[in-house]
């Protein structure tokens, strides 16, 4: 594309004239593909073009730079050519799908939290979430966690150290693994040809294979933790072979554990009913028909285990439990997100059920009308009112905002908005708790976006909080997600009337299908 | 040299800068910090004379000078704005931080994170604990008495633990020397912390305990030199003697990067 066209270009979008400048540009673009063309025509398209146009040639761009550079040159043809809000919320979503949310590992962390363990495994770590002494994280599905064969204990092997990577290495972590048997039992991998009824000497030579590939990953991990390392035991199933494979797994990973010096934490007996042979009904979640997973009625049995361990004290306390508002992915190792799910008794087939699934639905479609209005202003002061765990602002790419405070609304909530920013390699955020000298310290700022969550369970307390924020501040644009509109609309009392956008739908929870998004 | 101000977005704050430089290309960058209660002006003889070898940037803590009050108030949190200030406004570069007091725990603090590259750190009479601080209690309480406001309230219970008149608490930053990824000097005086007489004599923060530890655990990472008729506001009370020591620290470490 040569130099003269683009110039003529930019000059007609200046001039107001976007189908002269779309012309020009495109003529130029079909003999020679470039980068700054790309981007000018989608500046041009932004007027009397489907938005379809406007995102085709910012994906051609990012085809040749990097999307950080797409944004920023098309950021800088919005102050003559600016968005209608739907566009804008496509262009976010292009935005949001194309920029990281993750920032690399921190090597040291600044931001401190409370003594925790770090839970890393497969989806048996979710009952976890019910508790703040814990961190879980929910690296992979079974499948891709286990030690069955070579090829998947190195995916397995890798998953853990790149999640590793991102914890905090001075607390104790603990490992939760044990898919093995099941998977092996159901020859999932071509490793139990025959079937059998009964569990054999093969299955045996196999979990102590199993056990040996443990020992490999578990040394590696306890030379990157400087805090203990543990091992949850393989638990018991509703499967009689598959149980008795589990209770084998245990008896070589336990000698394994003591002999490196791994802490290996047996909550078996507790687990275990011996008059049905299988797991207790009353530890088990309530996904599905014999769930094979803990519920968060089993804490106060893993705390037993942990202090038999001696890695909590007898004043521990069980009932410190913690509610998780949203569901949290994370994309550290291609193929799979690191969750943090925070429900037993959610899984994929049955997340329409679920309350955090459906806040972190509503709070995407947000973002991305969030995504393209900072795109507008490049360098954007941003404050997040009610963040709860964090997850508006951990999910918006750090390129599109230049300050981000989000204070949440406890220090509950701060605690696990923290681990999960450490985690995420986010802290350039700021995140606070609400408290009464906030409003002091905060008066007088300016914002360019104040973006308030309000949360159903909430509400109320919710409200009251901005509107104590919105009287000291001032917020240029600001924005609600509220399943309520009508409580929300009352954050724009002295404003001009805001623009109503509905993201929540008919398949989430019913508290959740008016939700929407105002902006003013 | 040429001299400008300005103000650049930190992770809580907006913070206030001047920047002294003399137009030569590649030169590392010298960020200043100055103390509590003071501002970024107290920094600008030495940073003159060190604007021919940098490029010179003098900050105003959160809540001083020209800078935004901040939210929250911790040398941690300090510290991040630091950070942040260095990776956003001068990427990449070499940086020599000289801190005053606890722009010098600050700074400590800040140097322990790897996405900086910092080759030479200075403290000047740290603040490396606080309960036998005497002279700023009675500074901070003085204060707090005439501008009760909730930033300072934070701010000399946070860094100092100096609550109120009835509640003092230590503040322990030895461990942060720990943490120390390259060299460092500490500038001191030989004004002695004890015994206790006016506040306003600006006495040294450092004391015999104090040397000891740093001998005893820091000795392969921390030098101390002590500079004669100084007191806490070292660069204040003997500004060449200073400089040549910092010039000294300087031209004995070159500029071989620091690993990680």
């Amino acid at each position: 594309m040569t130099a003269v066209a683009l110039k003529d270009a930019q000059t007609a979008l200046e001039a107001g004239d976007y189908e002269q400048g779309l012309g020009l540009v495109d003529a130029a673009l079909v003999d020679t593909p470039s980068f700054e063309g790309h981007v000018l025509a989608a500046a041009c398209a932004l007027h009397g073009q489907p938005v379809s146009k406007v995102l085709g040639h910012l994906r051609k761009a990012a085809g040749l730079a990097p999307f950080e550079r797409v944004l920023e040159r098309f950021s800088g043809y919005l102050t003559h050519t600016p968005m209608t809000p739907e566009a804008a919320a496509q262009v976010g979503a292009l935005i949001n799908a194309s920029l990281p949310r993750l920032g690399p590992p921190l090597a040291h962390r600044l931001v401190r939290t409370r003594r925790h363990i770090n839970v890393l495994g497969t989806s048996h770590v979710r009952f976890l979430s019910g508790h703040d002494l814990f961190f879980p994280l929910f690296i992979g599905m079974g499948p891709d966690t286990l030690a069955l064969t070579e090829e998947r204990f190195e995916l397995c092997r890798r998953k853990l150290m790149d999640n590793l990577a991102r914890v905090d290495p001075a607390m104790d972590t603990m490992i939760v693994l044990d898919a093995e048997p099941y998977y092996h039992v159901y020859n999932n991998f071509g490793t139990r040809p025959g079937m059998e009824a009964q569990v054999t000497e093969a299955d045996r030579e196999l979990m102590r294979v199993v056990c040996d590939r443990y020992e490999v990953m578990l040394s590696e991990i306890k030379d990157r933790i400087s805090g203990r390392v543990m091992l949850l035991n393989a638990l018991p199933s509703y499967l009689p072979t598959v149980t008795q494979l589990a209770h084998y797994l245990n008896t070589q990973t336990q000698t394994m554990c003591e002999r490196i010096g791994v802490g290996f934490i047996d909550i078996w007996d507790e687990l275990y009913d011996p008059s049905t042979a299988a797991l207790r009904r009353d530890m088990a979640a309530e996904a599905y028909n014999d769930d094979i997973h803990l519920s968060e009625r089993a804490i106060p049995t893993l705390f037993n285990g942990l202090r038999r361990a001696g890695v909590i004290s007898a004043e521990a306390d069980p009932d410190r439990l913690f509610q998780y508002g949203y569901l949290h992915g994370f994309m550290v190792v291609p193929g799979g997100e690191t969750r943090i799910w925070p429900e037993a008794d959610i899984i994929p087939t049955n997340a329409l059920r679920s309350e955090k699934v459906a806040a972190a639905h509503v709070g995407k479609k947000a973002l991305d009308a969030i995504a393209g209005h900072l795109a507008q202003q490049p360098g954007a002061r941003v404050l997040f009112v009610n963040a709860m765990e964090g997850y508006l602002p951990l999910n918006l790419p750090k390129a599109v905002m230049g300050q981000c405070i989000a204070v949440c609304p406890t220090p509950e909530y701060l605690e696990i908005a923290q681990r999960i920013a450490n985690f995420a390699g986010r802290d350039e955020i700021k995140f606070t708790a609400w408290r009464n000298d906030l409003l002091d310290l905060i008066r007088g700022r300016t914002f360019d976006l104040v973006v308030v969550n309000i949360h159903p369970d909430h509400a109320a307390d919710d409200l009251a909080r901005a509107k104590a924020l919105l009287g000291v501040v001032t917020a240029e644009t600001l924005m609600a997600i509220s399943p309520d509109q009508a409580a929300a609309m009352t954050l724009f009392e002295g404003r001009p009337a805001p623009r109503t956008t509905l993201i929540g739908n008919k398949h989430i929870p019913e508290r959740w299908h008016e939700s929407v998004l105002l902006a003013g | 040299m040429q001299v400008t101000n300005e103000r650049v977005l930190g992770r809580q704050t907006t913070l206030a800068l001047t920047l002294m430089t003399s137009g030569a290309k590649h030169l590392p960058v010298a960020l200043l910090l100055h103390g509590a209660q003071r501002n970024r002006s107290v920094m600008a003889r030495v940073g003159e004379a060190l604007s021919e070898r940098f490029d010179v940037a003098l900050c105003d803590l959160p809540g001083h000078g020209e800078s935004e009050t901040p939210i929250d108030v911790s040398v941690d949190d300090y510290a991040l704005e630091i950070v942040h200030l260095l990776l956003l406004r001068f990427p990449g570069r070499p940086v020599l931080l000289i801190g005053e007091s606890i722009g010098g725990v600050i700074g400590l603090r800040a140097a322990a994170d790897p996405r900086l590259d910092i080759r030479w750190l200075v403290l000047l009479d740290p603040p490396l604990t606080t309960a036998k601080q005497w002279h700023i209690r009675a500074n901070s309480l003085v204060s707090m008495s005439r501008n009760g406001s909730t930033f300072l309230r934070l701010f000399s219970a946070a860094m100092f633990g100096v609550f109120d008149q009835d509640r003092q608490e230590d503040r322990l930053y030895y461990d942060l020397l720990a943490d120390l990824r390259g060299p460092c000097l500490i500038l001191t005086g030989d004004l002695p912390l004890h015994p206790q007489r006016d506040w306003r004599t600006a006495m040294c923060c450092l004391d015999a305990t104090d040397f000891w530890v740093i001998q005893k655990l820091y000795a392969d990472k921390v030098v101390v030199a002590r500079v004669k008729d100084a007191g806490h506001t070292v660069l204040t009370h003997q500004p060449q003697a200073c400089l040549e020591t910092i010039a000294h620290f300087v031209g004995s470490h070159p500029m071989a990067k620091v690993a990680a």
